[in-house]
């Protein structure tokens, strides 16, 4: 039996060998005739004295932009402060810390991430493989210039050299032809006599300037391809070149107003497909900040975080996050990270005088935000995005105790270019309050944010209560197993909790109800909506609806629609979302202990955005025989996948559209929309958002965490974090301070029944849950939040300073100001005393 | 009979799809921040009890980075020392971390002299300094003005070897002045010195860990061979720490559920480990990773001590008792994770993580779960039952996995003489011992009220026991299903064998019996499942969302197919007379006892307590004794062998029901492998294609 496996195996490989050959072409030659398009120099239309080396190309009312066509490097000057941004550090050469690849890396503007044959991802700058080689060309556009990259040579390689060449031939066409002594030893090295055979062999190690000097002699010797396929021929040799690594990278620079627009077009990316470019980054260092510089880097981690110039915390791993989190479809990681998620497509750098924001403008979902300090690579403080063009994973085959890995990759680029606004802030601006402001109006502008919260602004602040409907648990009946509805919360018990809460002096709730159709908080796809029996059915829920009404109390059934967790009527093969692997998405629960994927448990699915829109109009024309005017969404703007189905692939900027899309369907049919997450592209639509971020996920790195998302979206949406009652907070003053920092609501989950009916379910992370244990701290945070946010109920905050460790301020639009204190002890701040762990709040509404 | 058996498969057809049926179990959509481990030994979701609030590093301190530190000491709540070994001083800070003075030399007899790269450290309440100087191969004891008072540098001592190389490593000290030192290649336990500094004593030695197949191996070399292999010897210890009523706490990296100890004056052991898993970290762990790593243990009042795994950067605090309470810390880049922590110390409630290559050291405070647990455990310890029970009220609200604290309520119920709820809560909590003690309460309760309705009915029955015979009995007896030869024969089988083996064998229908067997064989799936999900409390040792009915029928089909198959092929070597029909249908019938014994025992062990458990025990062993009496009488009248025959026959067919299983095992490996190597070609396949 083993013989007749190993045969087998053989044959099959074999067979796989001959069609595996057949199927690969190469196209290098395209690529190697492929010309630049462009000029190899530039003439200048203005000159700065300052910027010597530069010529300026474009100009408008407050910028220039200066371009160096031996370097490829820019310039662009503020007109309004004369502040100079640069692309790559001015005094780059001086850097005392980075060496080799890394000095390489501080002159370049491109830096491309690509697989090689054998699958592993290697490296390729703008400098070292096209600015050196003078492969760059320049076009003029409009209020800019184009640039193009050309990377790599075609090299000669050991491969242009026959392994095996008679030794005639060799002394004939090779030594007699050579008289220099250099190279008669280097070909003594390359070439070892085989005296039985009479021919001479190539030393396969060979390599640096050894094989330099070899490549040189044969070239001096006059040997051509022809006697390369003779030698090979000759010897029944099979000797293939591997193709050059060349590449073709276009960078746009445009000046729109005071910002400088850089576009990555995607199909200018060329590349061949034995080396397909796995991750592109730009402008690394650009505005990059000095080693004696003060400033800081804005890194949207959470609701955003701020990273000191040279905080001296290069012992640290470097920031870098994917922007709306992994992609469940490409998330190879089996540990499990708790951070928070970077949910706004920015980043940016404040300097003393002058500030930068990047707004990643297209591409954002595949973009990641990268930022260091100086002491690791080099002395200089950066942030820079980097967006994935084709993304790479590997099926591992096992068998008979070996392993081997094949990569896969995306079939297509992204469908998108990859798209940067930088904007300039002069003196006044440079702070985090104004590029949000400017952020805010950018966003209002082009039409990606909108008032859509539903407060009168002299109401009480809502309280957000997220009740828990029911649960599915697996019960048994003499061995018989059987799924059950646990209810938690029926709609009867619902209405206790309100009436509760209400006669506490809770007015204004905003109530999110999940767990409450087709099978509970693991709800069926949502093809058709089936109220559950187990909490009150049509009847209960219908009851609850007519109670609620004229309470001041709205009510946001939960739906998830990108994620599957209850298989039936659901087609695993059809719908779920493919892995590049060509297995479906499954994301198994974690195992807390082991803090991997325990694939012993049954997973949940991702469904194919392509599904995403169908589910969205069945889920839509299923609640409109109910009389809903407010709906909450588990998952639409809290994750993002793409589907990698062969010959049909969704990538994720395409996924962005689909999900924008099902939200404005969502919008359209005049529901309120609550949001769990709160991804930036849900703005548009979203009236409330959950489970926002109340500061960073503290990587050590960072210095600061601040409200930078709050600061754009307040005002526009009412938000609240994670429910207090499953967040980690020292003590609940805490949490009221951090409402205050923020403007952020109260939030808490709850059910009616207690919270020991979760034991031992695979719900048990709702191990706090039962709302008679809460409901007077409930209460009580509440109308201490409510005390001080009633007053700024729908106001922007203008701004946000920390005024010592632990003591931060927040100015709303309307001139009233919260001074929170964390510290264990008291302090005194602009004259007043606040209690530890208290807060202040003073101004007069405007 | 023939019209019976359709509807009966096709019940068994439904019986068996929907046991199949609904083995989903479902996903988190959301991650708790902690875990803690359940008495079924999962990994069950927690809050987290303690929240990283700052990092003190050199530079906050203002004393320049911290290079390799070590270890830290703090003293009474009042002072933290450093040991930053690889800077050669100690850094003496208050507990708001604001810098008092650097040690870096110290007074030697009038000369100066210095550490070098020192590994351990302690402080008596007088400020007195011991330093486990570990590079100068000494332990430098400084007084509180820095003159050293004793140096220990070469102990010598009959127990000590001739080239004897001191290298302390970790140091405490008793409040009588003993010192303890964990030196580096020492196995015979930790070095006791008298307080004047002469090494008195080894004490605590690990136990020889021996892996068997290496222990096998070792015997069955040569003394050349054994020379050359590893020696069996004792585990180092990692780290030690002592309470306040002078008990040491030794940890070691030996994977074993001793790893922490609790050691008297004697050097014995006498932790106890009562919780639900043992206290050595993590139990649960892939086989890459391993088990935990222990290098650090941290003991404050009440008997709590921590751990420190610094294989993922976890710290497991465990109750007197050796409950797990919580676990906090990972590694990572975060506030609150680490890249290599070495030491932990409490200030307080506070929690001080040092990290070795980061050089600084995390601040943990409690949350208010944490907080709450701490106090639940404190006023327990303390005798505060009340206020106990109040706190672990509080600890379920805050985390109703906390299995634990169920317990605590419990004990406050029972006290109380809510018995009825003490049940309850010690059901919840798993503690049989409680559980029981409270059932008997409830159950004497429970009984002395209904005790009168009980009597008068038990009365009435007796009074009409005549009656009852007469007039119901007869009917009962008469009643059709009850004359029925398929149900009388087997229970006359099981207390005449003899008669009745003979009379299946040579007189009866064989399809009757056959089907009669198939039943028994139902009856005893049904009985096995019943047992597995309705068994009392007391004798249930099933975790319930484990429980699969398909397995259990499978437990109990299988061992009675491969009894048949090997007392079938043995036999008929053997000259037995048995057909394979034959042999099947004795082996069933021989299974009743189990059924009638087991069905009432399902019910019963609902209202029995611990002691009771013996009955139990008791009539279970009697229902196997029985039914393998029956099993002897079987094979011995099925094959018509003599009785010392029989015994030898049956005690073969337990060696072949081995040998089977073994083929079998290799068979399913096989095709394990088959099938692995067919899915990898088609996924190879698929992959080209």
């Amino acid at each position: 039996m083993k013989l007749s496996k190993r045969l087998f195996l053989c044959t099959l490989c074999l067979l796989i060998f001959v069609t595996g050959c057949s199927t690969s072409t190469t196209t290098g030659d395209d690529l190697q005739d492929m010309q630049l398009e462009g000029e190899p120099t530039l003439t200048a239309a203005f000159t700065n004295p300052l910027l010597q080396d530069m010529k300026g190309i474009a100009e408008n009312d407050y910028l220039q932009l200066y371009i160096n066509d031996k370097t490829a490097e820019i310039a662009v000057l503020d007109k309004r402060n004369g502040y100079i941004w640069r692309s790559n550090p001015a005094d780059r050469d001086g850097d005392p810390i980075a060496s080799g690849e890394k000095k390489d890396l501080l002159s370049a503007q491109v830096n491309l991430e690509f697989c090689n044959e054998f699958g592993q991802f290697n490296y390729a700058n703008s400098y070292t493989d096209s600015i050196s080689y003078g492969q760059v060309a320049y076009t003029l556009i409009p209020d800019g210039v184009k640039v193009i990259y050309k990377f790599g040579t075609v090299e000669k390689t050991i491969e242009d050299l026959p392994k095996m060449i008679s030794k005639e031939r060799f002394e004939e066409k090779i030594l007699s032809k050579i008289d220099n002594n250099t190279l008669l030893r280097a070909l003594r090295i390359a070439y070892r006599e085989d005296k039985e055979n009479g021919v001479y062999v190539r030393n396969d190690g060979l390599a640096g300037l050894q094989l330099k000097r070899a490549l040189e002699a044969f070239e001096i010797a006059g040997y051509t391809e022809e006697d390369l396929a003779y030698d090979l021929a000759e010897h029944n040799l099979a000797q293939t070149k591997p193709a050059p690594r060349l590449f073709f990278v276009t960078l746009e620079y445009k000046l729109e107003g005071d910002s400088l627009v850089v576009r990555v077009p995607v199909d200018e990316i060329r590349y061949l497909k034995e080396y397909p470019v796995h991750q592109i980054s730009i402008l690394n260092f650009f505005g990059a900040g000095g080693p004696n510089e003060e400033g800081a880097l804005f890194v949207p981690d959470g609701s955003g975080a701020l990273i000191y110039f040279n905080n001296g915390k290069s012992k640290y791993p470097p920031y870098r996050q994917e922007i709306y989190g992994m992609d469940l479809t490409v998330d190879n990681t089996e540990f499990l990270v708790k951070a928070e998620k970077a949910r706004m497509p920015i980043f940016g750098i404040i300097k003393k005088n002058s500030a930068l924001l990047g707004i990643i403008e297209e591409g954002a979902s595949v973009a990641a935000v990268n930022a260091d300090v100086s002491g690791r690579d080099n002395s200089y403080n950066y942030v820079y995005p980097s967006f994935y063009v084709i993304h790479k994973d590997d099926v591992v085959l096992q068998g008979e105790g070996q392993k081997r890995s094949f990569p896969r990759y995306q079939e297509e680029p992204m469908k998108t270019d990859f798209v940067v606004r930088y904007v300039f802030l002069d003196d006044k601006d440079a702070s985090y309050e104004e590029m949000a402001k400017y952020y805010q109006q950018y966003l209002i502008k082009n039409g990606m944010l909108k008032e859509n919260r539903t407060e009168a602004s002299n109401d009480d602040i809502p309280f957000y209560l997220h009740l828990v409907g029911s649960i599915p648990t697996l019960k048994h009946f003499v061995g018989v197993p059987y799924r059950a509805l646990e209810p938690l919360t029926t709609f009867e018990q619902a209405k206790t909790i309100l009436s509760e809460l209400q006669q506490a002096g809770v007015n204004n709730i905003k109530l999110k109800y999940s767990g409450w159709f087709n099978g509970g908080e693991h709800h069926k796809v949502p093809k058709s909506i089936s109220v559950d029996g187990a909490i009150g059915g049509l009847k209960g829920l219908n009851d609850f609806l007519e109670y609620i009404k004229g309470k001041n109390i709205s009510f946001y059934p939960d739906v998830a629609l990108l994620r599957v967790y209850n298989t039936s009527g659901f087609n695993e093969t059809r719908e779920a979302a493919r892995r590049l692997t060509a297995l479906p998405a499954a994301v198994y629960p974690i195992d807390l202990a082991l803090n991997r994927r325990d694939r012993d448990r049954s997973p949940s699915y991702v469904l194919s955005p392509r599904y995403v829109g169908k589910y969205v109009e069945k889920m839509l024309s299923g609640i409109a025989r109910l009389d809903f005017d407010g709906i909450s969404l588990r998952d639409l703007a809290d994750e993002l996948n793409s589907d990698y189905r062969k010959n049909n692939q969704i990538d994720r900027t395409e996924s962005e559209k689909i999900s924008i899309q099902a939200l404005d369907e969502i919008y359209k049919s005049g529901l309120n929309i609550m949001v769990k997450g709160g991804n930036a592209y849900a703005w548009r639509y979203a009236t409330d958002i959950t489970d926002l971020s109340l500061g960073n996920s503290k990587y050590k790195i960072e210095d600061e965490a601040i409200p930078f998302y709050q600061m754009v979206i307040r005002g526009f949406i009412e938000y609240t974090g994670t429910p207090y009652n499953l967040s980690t907070y020292t003590n609940y003053r805490h949490y009221v301070l951090k409402c205050l920092e923020y403007g952020s609501n109260v939030h808490f989950v709850w059910s009616y029944e207690p919270s020991h009916k979760v034991k031992d379910t695979d719900f048990d992370y709702l191990y706090s849950i039962y709302y008679k244990e809460w409901i007077d701290l409930a209460t009580e945070i509440y109308q201490q939040v409510n005390e001080a946010l009633k007053r700024v109920n729908g106001q922007k905050i203008i701004s946000h300073q920390k005024i010592e460790d632990g003591v931060f301020k927040t100015v709303y639009e309307n001139g009233i100001y919260v001074i929170v204190n964390y510290n264990r002890t008291p302090v005194t701040v602009e004259g007043v005393r606040i209690e530890a762990e208290d807060f202040y709040v003073g101004g007069d509404a405007k | 009979m023939i019209k019976g058996k359709r509807p009966f498969f096709v019940i068994l057809l439904i019986l068996f799809i929907s046991l199949s049926l609904g083995y989903h179990s479902n996903v988190y959509a959301y991650y708790a921040p902690s875990y803690n481990y359940s008495y079924w030994r999962d990994s069950v979701a927690a809050p987290e009890a303690y929240e990283a609030t700052q990092i003190i590093d050199g530079k906050s301190l203002g004393v320049g980075s911290l290079k390799e530190p070590s270890d830290i000491y703090v003293l009474n709540n009042e002072s933290v020392y450093i040991l930053d070994s690889g800077n050669n001083r100690i850094i003496v800070t208050d507990t708001d971390f604001n810098l008092i003075r650097i040690i870096d030399s110290f007074d030697n007899n009038g000369r100066i002299d210095h550490f070098s790269n020192p590994q351990g450290i302690f402080v008596t309440e007088s400020h007195h300094i011991y330093v486990a100087d570990t590079d100068n191969k000494r332990v430098v004891h400084l007084d509180d003005k820095l003159k050293a008072v004793t140096i220990i540098d070469s102990p010598e001592s009959e127990l000590l070897p001739q080239n004897f190389e001191f290298k302390p490593a970790k140091i405490v000290v008793d409040k009588a002045g003993r010192i303890y030192v964990m030196a580096i290649g020492v196995f015979d336990g930790f070095m006791e010195f008298s307080p004047d500094g002469v090494f008195t004593t080894f004490i605590g030695a690990n136990r020889v860990k021996v892996d068997p197949i290496e222990y096998l191996w070792k015997l069955l070399s040569t003394r050349e061979q054994r020379s050359q292999m590893v020696q069996f010897v004792p585990t180092e210890f990692t780290n030690l720490d002592i309470d306040e009523d002078g008990f040491i706490y030794a940890v070691s990296a030996d994977n074993t559920d001793e790893d922490v100890k609790r050691l008297n004056a004697q050097g014995i052991d006498i932790l106890r480990r009562d919780g639900y898993v043992p206290p050595r970290g993590d139990i649960r762990y892939t086989s890459e990773e391993g088990p935990s790593r222990l290098i650090d243990i941290d003991v404050t009042d009440s008997e709590i001590y921590s751990v420190l795994d610094a294989k993922r950067g976890r710290i497991f605090t465990y109750n007197g008792d050796g409950y797990l309470l919580y676990i906090f810390g990972r590694l990572g880049n975060r506030l609150g994770e680490f890249d290599t922590p070495v030491a932990i110390e409490r200030i307080g409630d506070n929690f001080l993580v040092l990290d070795k290559t980061l050089g600084e050291i995390t601040v943990f405070e409690p949350t208010e779960y944490g907080r709450v647990v701490n106090e639940a455990i404190r006023s327990y310890y303390q005798g505060d039952e009340e206020r106990a029970a109040e706190m672990f009220a509080k600890a379920v609200n805050l985390n109703a996995n906390f299995e634990y604290a169920y317990g605590g309520i419990g004990k406050a119920y029972l006290r109380k003489g809510d018995y009825e709820k003490a049940v309850e809560y010690f059901k919840e909590s798993m503690d049989r011992k409680n559980y029981s003690k409270a059932y008997i309460l409830y159950r004497r309760e429970t009984l002395r009220e209904y005790f009168p309705l009980l009597m008068t009915i038990l009365c009435i029955l007796i009074l009409c026991t005549p009656l009852i015979r007469k007039y119901i009995w007869r009917h009962i007896k008469e009643l059709s299903l009850f004359r029925r030869e398929e149900l009388r024969y087997p229970l006359r089988l099981t207390v005449h064998p003899y008669d009745e083996y003979w009379e299946l064998k040579y007189r009866r229908d064989k399809r009757v019996n056959l089907i009669i067997s198939f039943v028994i064989l139902a009856l005893l799936c049904i009985t096995r499942i019943l047992q597995v999900q309705y068994n009392g409390f007391l004798v249930n040792y099933n975790n319930p969302r484990d429980f699969n009915s398909i397995l259990e029928i499978v437990y109990v089909v299988l061992p009675v197919l491969f009894w048949c198959i090997a007392n079938w092929s043995l036999t008929t070597l053997m000259d037995g007379e048995g057909k394979f029909s034959e042999i099947f249908i004795s082996t069933c019938f021989a299974l009743t006892p189990l059924i009638l014994i087991g069905i009432p025992w399902v019910l019963l062990s609902n209202y029995i307590s611990a002691e009771e458990v013996t009955f139990y025990n008791f009539f279970q062993s009697f229902a196997a004794l029985w039914c393998l009496y029956l099993l002897f009488v079987g094979n011995m009248t099925v094959h018509q062998f003599t009785p010392s025959k029989t015994v030898g026959t049956m005690a073969l067919t337990v060696g072949t029901i081995g040998f089977l299983a073994f083929l079998c095992l290799l068979f399913f490996n096989l095709i394990q492998q088959l099938l692995s190597f067919a899915v990898t070609v088609v996924r190879e396949i698929l992959l080209r294609f």
